[in-house]
């Protein structure tokens, strides 16, 4: 295994990661670090009185950030740029969640699943070297994952919900932990079937996925998950044409479901949703106050924001889940939520460049698949909150309060940095060989 | 591999592509809509900021003080009564009553939220004490409002505007009732609140005939030089169209049926130019449009929208049926033409200054759309100048004025009953007078004739503007 290997030449891992980093991160690594410790400080400070869990919040981390950085460049040659902006985007959320609100515990709670999520991302990381050339594990995995969605139908009493799972006080989204799955399975689906007939099962697989998830009134979901497994699809077969022709039919029959969806029960507010998105400052429905206030927050913060703490974005409603985006808008302003949304941009261009310098197929499909994801969604709530499409209620990844969510991300986010660790591993053994002939070899 | 490759650098160029896309919709989107929404009294912002806050002063274009804030926060309106309940739409409340007012709609200016860049909060913040926002001058001047009000007979309901057709600029704006932005205790009838000027859609009757000449003379060739028949009625498609006062004008050309008023000769103008090309015109005159306008709300005033029956189309020719149009729409409609085809958008703050001296904005004319070429602009302005010199509109004329004064009257049913009294129109425009470019819409509800109810209204109002040398 490469951890041995590495942790026995620790001279030889840190000329590997000069040599494969080529750019130096540590700017980037001091500027994450110095956001998390001066925002957190300035919080602890605003009401007068010391807040002391900001206040050891604002130690606590950047110096998680740092000794994560150092406990994974340890053990693998991850891309340092994309660790950095994911841990970025962590503490923005438990930032945010501190100067939304009044009380510590939303932020306190965020800051807790941080936690786990590492160890999410950890496992991510291993991901892609566990299940390289073990197809059949990820081929008898899928019943399983497809009990998994099935979940909440088995645990949920509230109708409104019917998306979660809940186990006393605990409380989690199956659909949220199925995207790493699906990713995988796509990946490793496209990748060993090279014909239309091995492929059927992975997109019956996809599609039962989608089915439940309607099924559950969760359609942000669904259209994620769908665009999704075109994109895999395409990228994978390279049947775009086929591709093309099953979006617009899925187009074509979403049109019609909307279009008779008041009449389908349980699904009668997706017509007050498209009637909010058109005009939602008419009033007509009580639903529209969210979007109302929402644009309202979006638009208050100006270009540089009413100021840390100083937001009216918590007369929002779910503003620390569903819209989490007007938050930063209305607190950093828009030159700043400009800036999210490049970083999101830039991960996923980080990803899918990951993706293109792959060796294999099945490291290329994770990877693209994680990007894609990340990306789709990041696109599909900002858009909800800027009312460019109607609102969907998706996470924005990694800032967004809730365990479920960070998980998923973190796991995805993790798939991709192990590939990018991978790669770096696979061009130094081609170093190797070109210089010393030293290589691994394959 | 090769092509999984290709394909996910298309995909990646795609998505930065997309980015870029919410990044522009999202920076555009504020720029164009943030003023709307904050003004909004569902904006708790607002209500916060007015509780530490010392809001600017509102002045009117002759640098009255209408409304200020003392250093406790308190809100003052000016004394003279009668000023305040003309003013009052215009001014607005602090409970967030009206929709319309500049204390309503441009509430983030008189807070001083709307600095977007932060420049002036942070210089505020850097030298301590209670933050201000900034005062607003108005196009608006309040003894010309308070006089239009006192034209109107008393407890009648109606509006008037005036606007200078040249720059947009709204020099008065009346609607009745009134409310006291000073005394919201004070009772008053629920449609107050509403400022009949922007908020109200009226059947815009026979000033809509404006709008039918012009369609009528782009679209059908050599129709001034035609002859129509009227015999008081005309029975078609199911609808039968009357001529005021159950008048037989006999036979009659495009100019006298004009300044006669005559519906028949319209009602079979509008059959002959047709559904779509009516609509055409009635669009280009901004009916149906959304007006999102940076200083006003004005409500869509709408034609042939609902239905495009050969009845709806006939009825709108003489602006019955379902068209509707708000006076100040009919103001801009009749500047569009006194300003050769150029409508203006209509503009109510001429300059937002800092509280301690320096302006932040001044007002400069845009151009909103062009509504037909000058020479057919040219042609309906002397067709409304026959309707005030020989026609339904002479007592719109103005004594002791060498000018031309240009204008038609209206006079709008409301109900199918016909006994009940119609809505008084009078929309006109002082034309090629350079120094008073002024267009009036008038109405008062439930008048009777234009002619006889609005038009007095509109000739001693621009008499009086004219005296005080608005501009």
């Amino acid at each position: 295994m490469i951890f041995s290997r590495l942790s026995k030449n620790r001279k030889e891992a840190e000329g590997l990661r000069r040599l494969l980093v080529r750019t130096d991160e540590r700017p980037l690594e001091y500027a994450v670090m110095g956001f998390q410790a001066a925002c957190l400080i300035l919080l602890s400070l605003k009401d007068g009185a010391l807040d002391t869990f900001t206040l050891a919040m604002a130690f606590a981390l950047p110096i998680g950030t740092f000794l994560g950085l150092k406990l994974i460049a340890r053990f693998w040659p991850v891309d340092r740029q994309m660790y950095l902006l994911t841990m970025f985007l962590c503490s923005l959320s438990v930032i945010l969640l501190r100067a939304v609100f009044k009380s510590t515990a939303k932020a306190e709670t965020q800051a807790l699943y941080l936690l786990p999520g590492f160890a999410a991302l950890l496992i991510g990381i291993a991901v892609p070297r566990l299940f390289t050339g073990r197809e059949v594990i990820i081929k008898l995995a899928m019943p399983l994952f497809a009990a998994l969605m099935l979940l909440p139908f088995g645990f949920t009493t509230s109708s409104a919900a019917r998306s979660w799972v809940r186990l006393g006080s605990m409380q989690f989204q199956p659909s949220e932990l199925l995207k790493p799955a699906l990713v995988l399975v796509l990946a490793s689906g496209f990748s060993w079937e090279r014909k239309l007939k091995g492929w059927i099962a992975y997109m019956i697989f996809g599609a039962s996925l989608c089915a439940i998830l309607l099924v559950q009134r969760d359609l942000g979901a669904m259209l994620l998950y769908f665009m999704l497994i075109m994109a895999m699809f395409t990228a994978g077969t390279g049947k775009w044409r086929l591709s093309l022709l099953a979006i617009l039919i899925a187009a074509g029959l979403g049109v019609l479901f909307v279009s008779v969806s008041d009449r389908v029960e349980g699904f009668g507010y997706i017509a007050t949703r498209i009637d909010i998105w058109k005009s939602p400052f008419s009033g007509k429905h009580e639903e529209s106050r969210q979007i109302v206030q929402g644009l309202m927050s979006v638009s208050s913060g100006g270009l540089f924001g009413a100021g840390l703490g100083l937001s009216y974005a918590r007369k929002v409603a779910v503003v620390g889940s569903d819209y989490i985006f007007a938050a930063v808008c209305e607190e950093f302003g828009m030159l700043f939520a400009l800036a999210v949304i490049l970083i999101y941009a830039l991960l996923a261009v980080l990803g899918m460049r990951q993706a293109m310098n792959a060796r294999s197929r099945f490291h290329a499909l994770l990877a693209f698949g994680c990007a894609f994801e990340i990306f789709s969604q990041m696109l599909l709530i900002v858009s909800g909150n800027l009312n460019i499409l109607p609102l969907t209620g998706v996470t924005l990844p990694f800032v967004s309060e809730g365990g479920s969510s960070l998980m998923g991300s973190m796991l995805m986010m993790g798939m991709m940095l192990g590939v990018s660790s991978i790669n770096a591993q696979d061009e130094y053994d081609d170093l190797m060989r070109l210089t010393s002939g030293r290589g691994r070899g394959r | 591999m090769k092509q999984t490759r290709r394909l996910i650098r298309l995909f990646s160029l795609a998505l930065c592509a997309v980015a870029v896309l919410v990044a522009v919709t999202y920076v555009t989107m504020v720029r164009t809509n943030s003023d709307r929404w904050l003004n909004s009294a569902q904006n708790v912002r607002l209500q916060e900021a007015r509780k530490n806050t010392r809001q600017g002063t509102v002045y009117d274009s002759a640098m009255t003080r209408l409304a200020w804030s003392d250093a406790v926060g308190e809100r003052s309106y000016i004394d003279d009564k009668s000023v305040r309940l003309a003013m009052s739409h215009t001014i607005g409340d602090q409970k967030g009553m009206s929709e319309t007012g500049v204390e309503n709609r441009h509430a983030t200016t008189l807070l001083g939220l709307n600095d977007i860049t932060g420049r002036d909060k942070t210089i505020q913040r850097l030298m301590g004490g209670d933050p201000v926002g900034y005062d607003i001058v108005l196009t608006v001047n309040a003894e010309m409002c308070a006089y239009a009000a006192s034209l109107f007979p008393t407890g009648s309901r109606g509006a008037l505007a005036i606007i200078n057709y040249k720059t947009g600029a709204v020099l008065a704006k009346v609607s009745l009732p009134a409310f006291d932005p000073a005394d919201m205790s004070a009772y008053v009838e629920d449609t107050s609140y509403y400022d009949r000027v922007l908020q109200y859609r009226y059947a815009p009757g026979s000033t809509f005939k404006i709008v039918t000449l012009t369609s009528a003379l782009e679209n059908i060739p050599g129709v001034a030089s035609k002859t129509f028949s009227c015999e008081s009625v005309w029975s078609f498609a199911g609808s039968t169209i009357r001529c005021a006062g159950g008048k037989a004008h006999g036979s009659i050309n495009l100019n006298k049926a004009f300044s006669e008023s005559c519906n028949v000769t319209f009602a079979k103008l509008a059959y002959e130019i047709g559904a779509s090309n009516l609509k055409t015109t009635a669009e280009n005159f901004a009916f149906n449009d959304n007006f999102l306008f940076e200083d006003i709300v004005l409500y869509p005033s709408g034609c042939l929208s609902v239905s495009q029956s050969v009845s709806e189309v006939i009825q709108t020719g003489f602006g019955q049926g379902t068209t509707q149009a708000t006076p100040l729409h009919m103001a801009m409609i009749a500047g569009a033409i006194a300003n050769g085809g150029e409508m203006m958008e209509p503009r109510l703050i001429r300059e937002v200054r800092r509280q301690n001296g320096g302006s932040v904005s001044h007002m400069t004319p845009r151009l909103y759309k062009r509504v037909t070429d000058a020479d057919t602009a040219r042609e309906v302005a002397y067709y409304m100048y026959q309707a005030v010199q020989s026609g339904t509109g002479t007592a719109a004329r103005i004594s002791g004025y060498s000018g031309r004064v240009c204008g038609k009257t209206g006079s709008a049913e409301t109900t199918n009953d016909k006994e009940a009294a119609t809505n008084a129109w009078y929309v006109g425009f002082l034309y090629g007078d350079e120094e008073h470019p002024y267009a009036i819409a008038v109405i008062v509800e439930q008048g009777g004739s234009g002619g006889s109810a609005a038009a007095p209204i509109a000739s001693k109002a621009l008499k009086k503007a004219i005296e005080l040398n608005l501009y």
